[in-house]
């Protein structure tokens, strides 16, 4: 990293500077409230700081910071506290080395790679308590932690078949940034989000990607999230260069596209820049088509409770909930926010045998708010929040755009024969 | 038969070094001292132990007592530095013939240098101006120098001397003779008075040496130089860095601890107790700043400071000259030979680098007098504190508070890392400590908040201790003591006062008038004695 | 791209108040702020003026409604109004206050045994508010290995100041709670949220009871009675100790943070949209006016439109002005004029006293809120400027940060009221973007 500004507030290490010790991010860390292993933001963050000199790191207690974010956005002075530990994990991890766990579980390229093909095996592995047990012992994954079955075949491999060119420009295409949930797990999600953004008159391409390196990054493996950022950016970069949008169904996946490869990995080139800019939420990019009048509206009812929550991921999009606009516009819908700060599971935190029941304490609160009002099922954005979720509280889990997919399909359902298919292509939608 | 055999005035660097060589040769010495050791000059510099570098070109003798020295201290005192090493870098706007002369004069000096190529030094240091085009490594260090003072009268009491801090001179005594015969002092706390009998005094006061001096009726013409400083909240490079040209503003940037300093203008005062900063040296500290870190005038400034240099008005130094341009190189003044005043030696000029060599030449002339042969063995003893040889690092205090766990339940100064422990221990050893003392003995209030935090925690710890009986009389008033740390905080960060470090300021005044009332309580609530030092900084 | 009827910018007592009057009026408005405020940082009671003489807060605000200048000048109408529902919005919201602006401003300790006045606090505080009998008996309960709360220093200062009508005598004690000795970090939300768990808490009445000495006292306590279950709490403290108070310190606040949690929660419950850690960096305007903000979202600046805005970014310790190098001054979001002493008066007399001038800076207002330059004309035609944001007014020395806040937020809402969404301006329009700071 090269700087040409001693002042520039974006670099995390140099917004500590405005830090006037006031204490609002120790009133709002998720995990500092239930655990005093966590000293909380302001020391982990902008007091420690100013005693660290890579290569030799003071501290390890930053290590216990979740990466949620809340710090940061709180901070009445923009002081980048999450960044800040972020980078601070990342050099302690190279100097001292990470575990042969934290690098096997952030890397879910690899872990797909190995899971799918042996599905039937390896789901019959995460429902064995047995060895889940010798997970725990021998790995340091939590025999309770929230993992989701493998699918049977990756999302990558069932639209390989697809061909969409990208012939009708960037204003009627779109690129589908799929991430590991659907690639490697939720594969419906990925042909609902399809469905949905067809269905808005858009064609979308899938191209071939890497995961988005957001569990390698919140691990503190920067160099291999490098590799894949990159490798993700010589795909995505030349799409978003021409004016194409990149549309994610995870928020996780899309702050990282949007932020962290800029932020966190120092990746400042046109492509990051061109895909910084071009990438949306799928929520995002629905409500921003409702705001022009240009979705299709069309939606069946759907007569019940949806609990939502709004993972930390999609608060840092600072987009306000979208989704919530969303199930506005469903007849019957009656969508309520769990407002709730955490689910606890920040991507590969609660996974760790150290961790997971940090992250079952900062879950707490929001899991009783789900058992309170049951339904059927709830939404959230964020695949490790879902599952989470669904660990936690055996409610099933659902990213809102699948609820909009189904109204869709309920509208077609009571509306056979009629003509809009083609006709909400051309009018709606894509602009 | 008098009391002692030498009173040192001046508890700075010199007059530490001083006490320590008077009585490791054996001759029994106290040391006095108006406020808090090392409160002086000595306290308020930029925190560089010099390579010598510095001076090579113009002043080649300060040059070679500075590298001299530097080895010394790095041998006796490692416990009281950071070994953060220093370069010399030439940025556009340095001259291009400097280095020309600068090397062979290194060379001439015994000063070593080794040139670097700019790629490894902003490899080294990223913040560094990246059109510097020639760069210099030398043996420049971060010098703690309230350690070293400490380190010094430690040293100088376990060899039987005693050294007295609020302690002022009112009078040198002389008898019909001319020479000395004693001195009267006047404790700063309760006003009693007494008189200590003495064969001879070192005045060893500084920019103040001056005043001293006309207490014995002596004439000595000093010209006080401020120096500004100003404080980063952060540090900006690791290692000291140099600007490779001739001395100006904004030519030194020092890692101390978790800041950096900036240093320094060179301004002459008439009075050495004037050490405001104005303006305009702000802004000519951080223009020049810029020229080192691009970006440097926009980081947060959490203070700005000055000291003033110990300059000797040489008749032969042209009074027209800047005061930069006067000798550094310290002067043993005697004024028996000078003025008629058998036993009154004063020691002037110098440096922070070259305390002990000061003390070592002084204590020759004095010991010579007195009569007493013993060699001078400062140089060859290690201080109290160092003698594991290691010196210390940024993270040394986080690091030692995660091996504790971590936290901040116990920390009064979250900014700096200090618990309240080591603040009773400071208090058990020194029970009269206001909070500037506390200060100076653990870098209370030094931090981005400026006491803000800290100031309540400590004075009520003051308020602890004296409601437990555990000081005695000599405990300042835990009021009085609030008040003027609050106020000679702040007012140090006036010169400064925009940005981070004023939200900073009005958070703290929205507490301690909003929430805490601190214009109400009363000064003397708990007690009636002054809890500041008569010349707290304006 | 959100379009809203009024979007307001600014979190704290002032942007929060007149969000609520937008929000309760049936008007689509948005809250955003850069982060969370002051109100996390103050005492949690309600200032609205006193002059060290006044009996009332009515009637010191009255005596500063005559100064020149003094946003009370142009607020005192607003302020019954303003006070009463903001009191009311607080009852309802489950965090009920006590006094008013006709009620005596009363002497009362702070943490490290100074005396403020008061007339209106929080229930938790309120009880300091009562006239103290002949031979009733202050005592300070301190928390062991708490750092933010000196029952004997401040004990030992209380009982040597001269507190007119003030208790027969002062002790201090400190208590060992349980499960706090090992605890690495020990802020007041911890040992509040320690309270809201009835289990722990009956184990810690007895062993403050048993601190206190024989005789009748009203008990001082640090503000840590709990947070999101703090009636309960407190309900059940003064059945189990008699009349106890919390006496604030440094934040975070308790108090404040109930305060900001009541009105923000309710703000929310009436339909209005909050967006907090998001800073406005770029601003678009349309022939004299504002179109639209840009917050900074991630990846790329978000647009947010409205018909009206009201600025609530709260001076210099809120991050509405910013001080520059040379004794400037910066209005942070719309670049609006700031009024503000020449910078040799900035800090005249004791840095922390009276003499600050540089509390007077600000924004100079019309009646309407409009912001003026210094010819007096209006700046921007729908951008109201309210709390701590305007100029004229000394809110520390005057104590009337609150009232201002509170009054001002109300006006606003009371001007802007329903309807005001703009008709989509299709003139040309220009965006200032700020780089961050």
């Amino acid at each position: 990293m090269t700087f040409t500004d001693a002042a520039d507030r974006h670099y995390p290490a140099f917004s500590t500077d405005a830090c006037i010790k006031c204490n609002v991010c120790n009133t709002v860390c998720p995990v500092a409230r239930v655990t005093d292993l966590f000293p909380g933001p302001k020391y982990v963050g902008p007091q420690a700081q100013r005693f660290r000199e890579a290569p030799r790191s003071a501290d390890h207690s930053v290590d216990l910071c979740s990466g949620c974010g809340f710090c940061t956005r709180a901070c009445p002075q923009g002081v980048r506290i999450a960044e800040t530990n972020s980078r601070a994990r990342a050099e302690m991890v190279e100097e001292r080395g990470s575990s042969l766990r934290n690098r096997v579980i952030a890397d879910t390229d690899l872990l797909i790679r190995l899971g799918v093909p042996f599905a039937p095996l390896a789901n019959f592995a995460l429902r064995s308590r047995i060895l889940r047990w010798i997970g725990e012992r021998v790995v340091g994954v939590h025999r309770s932690a929230a993992l989701h079955p493998f699918a049977r075949r990756t999302f990558q491999a069932a639209v390989a078949r697809r061909r969409v060119s990208d012939d009708r420009g960037p204003d009627r295409t779109l690129i589908y940034f799929h991430g590991c949930a659907v690639n490697g797990f939720e594969t419906s999600l990925g042909r609902d989000a399809i469905s949905v953004l067809e269905r808005n008159g858009f064609s979308v391409i899938v191209p071939p990607q890497s995961c988005c390196a957001l569990p390698m990054i919140s691990n503190g493996l920067y160099p291999q999230a490098r590799a894949k950022a990159r490798r993700n950016l010589t795909v995505l970069g030349d799409y978003a260069r021409r004016g194409y949008r990149i549309v994610t169904t995870s928020t996780s996946c899309g702050y990282t596209l949007k932020a962290e490869y800029a932020e966190m990995l120092d990746l400042d080139d046109p492509d990051a820049r061109a895909v910084a800019r071009q990438t949306w939420d799928i929520c995002e990019l629905l409500g921003d088509l409702h705001e022009r009048s240009k979705l299709d509206t069309r939606l069946a009812p759907l007569d019940r409770e949806l609990p939502y929550h709004p993972p930390c991921q999609l608060k840092a999009h600072g987009i306000g909930t979208p989704a919530m606009d969303l199930f506005a516009l469903i007849p019957g819908l009656r969508a309520w926010n769990s407002e709730h700060d955490c689910c606890g599971a920040a991507g590969t935190y609660g996974l760790k045998r150290e961790r997971w029941q940090i992250a079952q304490d900062v879950g707490r609160g929001l899991f009783a708010r789900l058992r309170e009002r049951p339904a059927p099922d709830m939404a959230c954005d964020s695949e490790t929040c879902r599952w989470q979720i669904t660990a936690s509280t055996s409610i099933p889990a659902r990213h809102p755009v699948e609820y909009i997919a189904e109204s869709y399909r309920r509208w077609d359902a009571a509306h056979i024969g009629e003509v809009a298919r083609a006709e909400a292509g051309t009018q709606l939608g894509a602009t | 038969m008098p009391d002692v055999d030498v009173v040192v005035i001046g508890g700075g660097a010199t007059g530490a070094g001083v006490l320590r060589d008077l009585a490791m040769r054996g001759l029994r010495a106290v040391l006095v001292e108006r406020a808090d050791f090392g409160s002086g000059t000595s306290g308020r510099y930029h925190g560089l132990l010099h390579s010598g570098a510095r001076y090579v070109v113009h002043d080649p003798e300060s040059a070679r007592d500075c590298a001299r020295e530097n080895a010394v201290i790095r041998r006796i005192a490692p416990a009281c530095l950071e070994l953060t090493g220093g370069y010399f870098v030439a940025t556009p706007d340095d001259p291009l013939d400097y280095a020309e002369r600068f090397v062979p004069a290194c060379a001439a000096a015994g000063v070593e240098v080794d040139e670097v190529s700019p790629a490894a030094l902003l490899d080294a240091e990223p913040l560094l101006n990246r059109r510097i085009w020639r760069a210099f490594s030398v043996a420049d260090a971060s010098l703690e120098p309230w350690e070293l003072i400490d380190a010094n009268l430690a040293s100088a009491r376990a060899h039987g001397a005693e050294a007295w801090r609020y302690t002022r001179l009112t009078r040198i005594v002389t008898g019909e003779d001319g020479a000395v015969a004693g001195v009267e002092l006047e404790a700063g706390r309760t006003g009693e008075r007494r008189t200590i009998a003495c064969s001879a005094v070192v005045n060893a006061a500084g920019a103040w040496a001056g005043q001293v001096a006309a207490l014995a009726g002596a004439r000595l013409g000093m010209r006080p130089g401020k120096g500004a400083m100003l404080v980063m909240n952060r540090r900006l490079t690791s290692a000291v860095v140099n600007r490779l040209a001739p001395a100006g503003d904004g030519d030194i940037l020092v890692p101390v601890h978790t800041v950096s300093i900036l240093g320094t203008t060179d301004v002459e005062v008439a009075d050495p107790d004037d050490v405001r900063v104005t303006d305009e040296e702000v802004r000519a500290l951080l223009a020049d700043g810029d020229r080192l870190v691009p970006g440097l005038s926009g980081s947060r400034v959490v203070r700005a400071y000055a000291g003033c240099r110990p300059l000797y008005d040489e008749a032969d130094v042209d009074a027209a000259h800047e005061s930069r341009e006067i000798s550094r190189a310290h002067h043993v003044v005697d004024h028996g030979q000078r003025d008629g005043i058998r036993g009154l030696w004063s020691i002037v000029g110098g440096k922070l680098t070259t305390y002990r060599l000061m003390a070592e030449q002084t204590v020759d002339a004095v010991a010579g007098a007195l009569g007493v042969a013993a060699a001078c063995r400062t140089a060859d003893e290690v201080l109290p504190g160092s003698e594991e040889g290691r010196s210390y690092w940024l993270g040394e205090r986080l690091a030692a508070l995660e091996a504790e766990g971590g936290g901040d339940a116990d920390l009064v100064c979250e900014c700096e890392i200090i618990t309240s422990g080591q603040l009773q221990a400071e208090l058990d050893a020194h029970p009269d400590s206001t909070l500037d003392d506390l200060r100076r003995a653990t870098r209370l209030g030094m931090g981005p908040c400026q006491g803000a935090f800290c100031t309540c925690r400590a004075a009520a710890l003051l308020s602890d201790r004296q409601g437990m009986g555990l000081n005695g009389s000599a405990t300042p008033d835990p009021n009085a003591a609030l008040l003027a740390f609050l106020a000679e905080r702040v007012r140090g960060t006036r010169a400064i006062a925009w940005g981070d470090q004023l939200a900073e300021l009005w958070l703290e005044a929205g507490v301690y008038r909003g929430t805490l009332a601190v214009d109400t309580i009363g000064a003397a609530g708990n007690g009636s004695q002054d809890g500041a030092p008569s010349h707290a900084e304006p | 791209m959100p379009s809203h009827d009024a979007v307001v910018v600014g979190g704290g007592l002032s942007g929060l108040t007149a969000g609520l009057a937008l929000a309760e009026s049936g008007a689509d408005v948005a809250l955003l702020a850069k982060g969370m405020a002051a109100s996390h940082w103050v005492h949690g009671g309600i200032d609205i003026a006193d002059s060290g003489q006044a009996s009332s807060s009515a009637a010191a605000a009255a005596a500063l409604a005559s100064l020149p200048g003094h946003p009370y000048a142009v607020l005192a109408d607003d302020l019954p109004a303003a006070v009463a529902e903001a009191l009311r919005r607080l009852a309802d919201a489950g965090l009920p206050y006590r006094g008013g602006l006709d009620a005596p401003l009363e002497w009362i300790p702070t943490a490290i045994g100074g005396l403020r006045r008061a007339a209106i606090l929080p229930d938790g505080q309120a009880t300091v508010l009562d006239p103290w009998e002949a031979d009733e008996g202050l005592l300070l309960v301190g928390v062991e290995r708490y750092r933010d709360f000196w029952a004997g220093y401040a004990a030992r200062n209380l009982a040597a100041a001269e507190w007119p009508g003030g208790p027969a005598r002062v002790h201090a004690a400190v208590v060992e709670l349980p499960g706090l000795a090992r605890l690495r970090n020990l802020t007041p939300l911890v040992i509040a949220r320690l309270f809201d768990d009835p289990v722990w808490r009956r184990s810690a009445w007895p062993l403050i009871r048993q601190a206190v000495p024989a005789g009748r006292w009203r008990i001082g306590v640090p503000a840590v009675l709990g947070l999101d279950r703090h009636a309960e709490v407190l309900a059940e403290a003064v059945r189990e100790l008699g009349p106890v108070f919390e006496m604030p310190s440094l934040p975070p606040s308790v108090p404040g943070i109930r305060l900001h949690d009541a009105l923000r929660r309710r703000f929310e419950a009436s339909g209005g949209r909050l967006e907090i850690g998001f800073g406005v960096t770029g601003v678009e305007r349309s022939a004299g006016a504002v179109a639209a903000l840009e917050t900074a979202a991630a990846g790329r600046p978000r647009r947010v439109a409205a018909g009206v805005f009201v600025l609530a970014t709260g001076g210099l310790a809120g991050g509405g002005l910013r001080g520059l190098p040379g004794g400037k001054l910066e209005e942070t979001v719309f670049g609006l004029p700031v009024s503000s002493p020449s910078a040799d008066r900035w800090f005249s007399g004791e840095p922390l006293g009276d003499g600050v001038e540089l509390e007077r800076a600000g924004i100079r207002v019309n009646a309407d809120l409009r912001p003026l330059d210094t010819a007096g004309r209006v700046v921007l035609d729908n951008v109201l400027v309210v709390g701590s944001e305007l100029s004229g007014m000394r809110y520390l020395s005057e104590r009337c940060g609150d009232g201002v806040a509170l009054a001002s937020g109300h006006r606003a809402g009371r001007l802007i009221g329903v309807g005001q969404r703009a008709t989509a301006t299709t003139t040309t329009t220009t965006t200032t973007r700020r780089t961050a700071s």
